[in-house]
């Protein structure tokens, strides 16, 4: 067994409980939809539509990315794995657990739809049921929220006291700037930032395939991000 | 078998310099004691070794290949820090399970057996350890892992006399059974100095000395008797760690024990004795 399956090994497993009471907690919030839809399909004669149980997913991973760095690679240096053998048992972790995540999710999906009047994220945005559609679009977006928060605890970890408080307020003021310009240059920025997300998300062609694989392209370049960052980087506490 | 090469090895942090061009080699199936004042480089040297820092220049080989970033060489070296780097949510027992994924010789009965012997219950989470218990973990866990090369910084901190007689006897008893490299680092020279083999003593950054423990307290001797009479007898001589009390004067003379003069000490009514490698330390590192 090679050195990053052995990482993986130990990663899975501390994700394991995590997951478990997610899980836990997501089925208790299936059966309250249930019985609430069942109560409001019975007193009203209207359409009612549940959904977004996937956006609780996409908040799981990222957080789960947030926590997943320090105190792990801090016990791979006790037992002396490299940086870069971290890194890649953390990625085959990340990507393991985004693809059970959106296995299950997208199962969830269809056993709510056949159920009660439930529209996953995958159907309120490109229009179809095709499940392996939504388990390979559930997965790019798990993925890429994974190595978001990951990345974001990465940067922490590696900047000193000033650049954590030039980091932490770089989105602020990128967003004044960004706003700045677009006042300056007649709403021209905020036009290409929709036309990127639509180009991104294949929201006018609508073929979530091209949107997937954008979104891995982004994760991709997240763990490239990730690799340099964790180039000699030191233990701290 | 395996040899560790240190191959001109600088590490500055910032304009400080703890490592100043240091080589040597360290062979293989030894004890040796990595020696030197607070803030000599001794930890650094060990990180170093360990992939956990990168040298500013230089190079530090395991049987001829890279420590850098090299899971085959690390894998040969386990090295016990001074900091606790495992979760503290995980339990004693947890963690020798896991140290055997990445440590395949790990025995971990001997490590139970360990844990029994010193009172460490296997139970309990790495956070509720008491400082002397957490080194009492630390080290079990370095003995049981089988590597070829064990680093044990400060593997003493915070355990009781009896705790430091038992651990240092485990240590022979672990290295004669299955003969390894052991490099300990620590303050408490006299207790370790039988353990030794060899010493490396470090100061501001350099290397001092590297020698058999023998040899480096063979090249010494200490003279004591009446303050004045041994005045007379180091006239000439080199010496260092002079301690006066009272009337009684003991000197640490630098020159072998095979070239002392027995006639002249007789004559002065002086004692000889072996040097403690303890005086010999503070002697070759009082700048």
């Amino acid at each position: 067994m090679n050195n990053t399956w052995k990482v993986s090994k130990y990663l899975i497993s501390d994700f394991k409980k995590s997951l478990a009471i997610y899980y836990g907690i997501m089925l208790t919030l299936t059966v309250v939809f249930v019985v609430m839809a069942i109560r409001l399909v019975n007193r009203t004669t209207g359409n009612v539509t549940i959904g977004g149980l996937g956006s609780a997913s996409l908040i799981f991973l990222f957080i789960a990315g947030l926590n997943s760095f320090k105190t792990n690679f801090k016990f791979m240096q006790a037992n002396n794995v490299s940086r870069k053998r971290f890194m890649a048992g953390s990625v085959v972790t990340l990507t393991i657990v985004s693809a059970l995540m959106a296995v299950i999710d997208s199962v969830i999906t269809v056993i709510l739809s056949t159920i009660i009047p439930y529209e996953g994220f995958f159907k309120q945005i490109y229009n179809s049921d095709f499940f392996f559609g939504d388990v390979i679009w559930s997965f790019a977006s798990l993925t890429l929220f994974a190595f978001l928060g990951f990345f974001i605890t990465m940067l922490y970890y590696r900047c000193n006291k000033l650049m954590k408080v030039v980091v932490s307020i770089s989105p602020v003021v990128l967003m004044i700037l960004i706003n700045l310009i677009n006042d300056y240059k007649m709403g021209i920025v905020r036009i290409g930032i929709t036309k990127f997300f639509t180009w991104a998300f294949s929201l006018n062609s609508l073929n979530p395939y091209i949107a997937a694989l954008n979104t891995l392209i982004g994760a991709a370049l997240l763990v490239a991000l990730c690799y340099l960052l964790i180039y000699k980087a030191p233990i701290k506490d | 078998m395996s040899l560790i090469e240190i191959k001109d090895i600088t590490k500055d942090y910032g304009k400080t310099r703890a490592l100043d061009n240091i080589s040597f080699t360290i062979e293989p199936n030894k004890i040796y004691g990595l020696l030197g004042r607070n803030g000599a480089g001794k930890t650094t040297l060990l990180n170093l070794l360990t992939n956990k820092l990168f040298p500013t220049s230089g190079d530090i080989t395991i049987d001829g290949e890279t420590v850098f970033e090299n899971d085959k060489a690390l894998g040969k070296v386990f090295y016990m820090m001074e900091r606790n780097l495992y979760p503290e949510t995980l339990r004693v027992k947890e963690v020798f399970k896991w140290t055997r994924e990445y440590y395949p010789s790990f025995d971990i009965e001997y490590a139970g057996k360990l844990a029994d012997s010193f009172g460490l219950p296997t139970n309990k989470r790495i956070k509720s350890l008491s400082t002397g218990y957490s080194s009492i973990f630390k080290v079990i866990v370095a003995l049981a892992s089988n590597a070829e090369i064990i680093l044990l910084d400060e593997p003493v901190l915070g355990l009781d006399a009896n705790h430091r007689e038992q651990l240092y006897k485990e240590i022979i008893t672990n290295y004669s059974e299955k003969p390894k490299t052991i490099i300990i680092s620590t303050h408490l020279i006299e207790e370790v100095a039988e353990l030794l083999e060899e010493v490396i003593i470090i100061d501001n950054g350099r290397l001092v000395k590297k020698e058999p423990a023998e040899q480096l307290l063979a090249a010494a001797y200490t003279v004591s008797g009446e303050a004045s009479k041994v005045d007379k007898y180091i006239e000439d001589r080199k010496f260092t760690g002079e301690q006066v009390m009272g009337k009684f004067k003991s000197v640490v003379v630098l020159e072998e024990a095979r070239h002392k003069d027995e006639a002249l000490a007789n004559e002065l009514n002086l004692e000889f004795s072996m040097v403690e490698l303890q005086k010999l330390f503070i002697s070759l590192t009082n700048s």
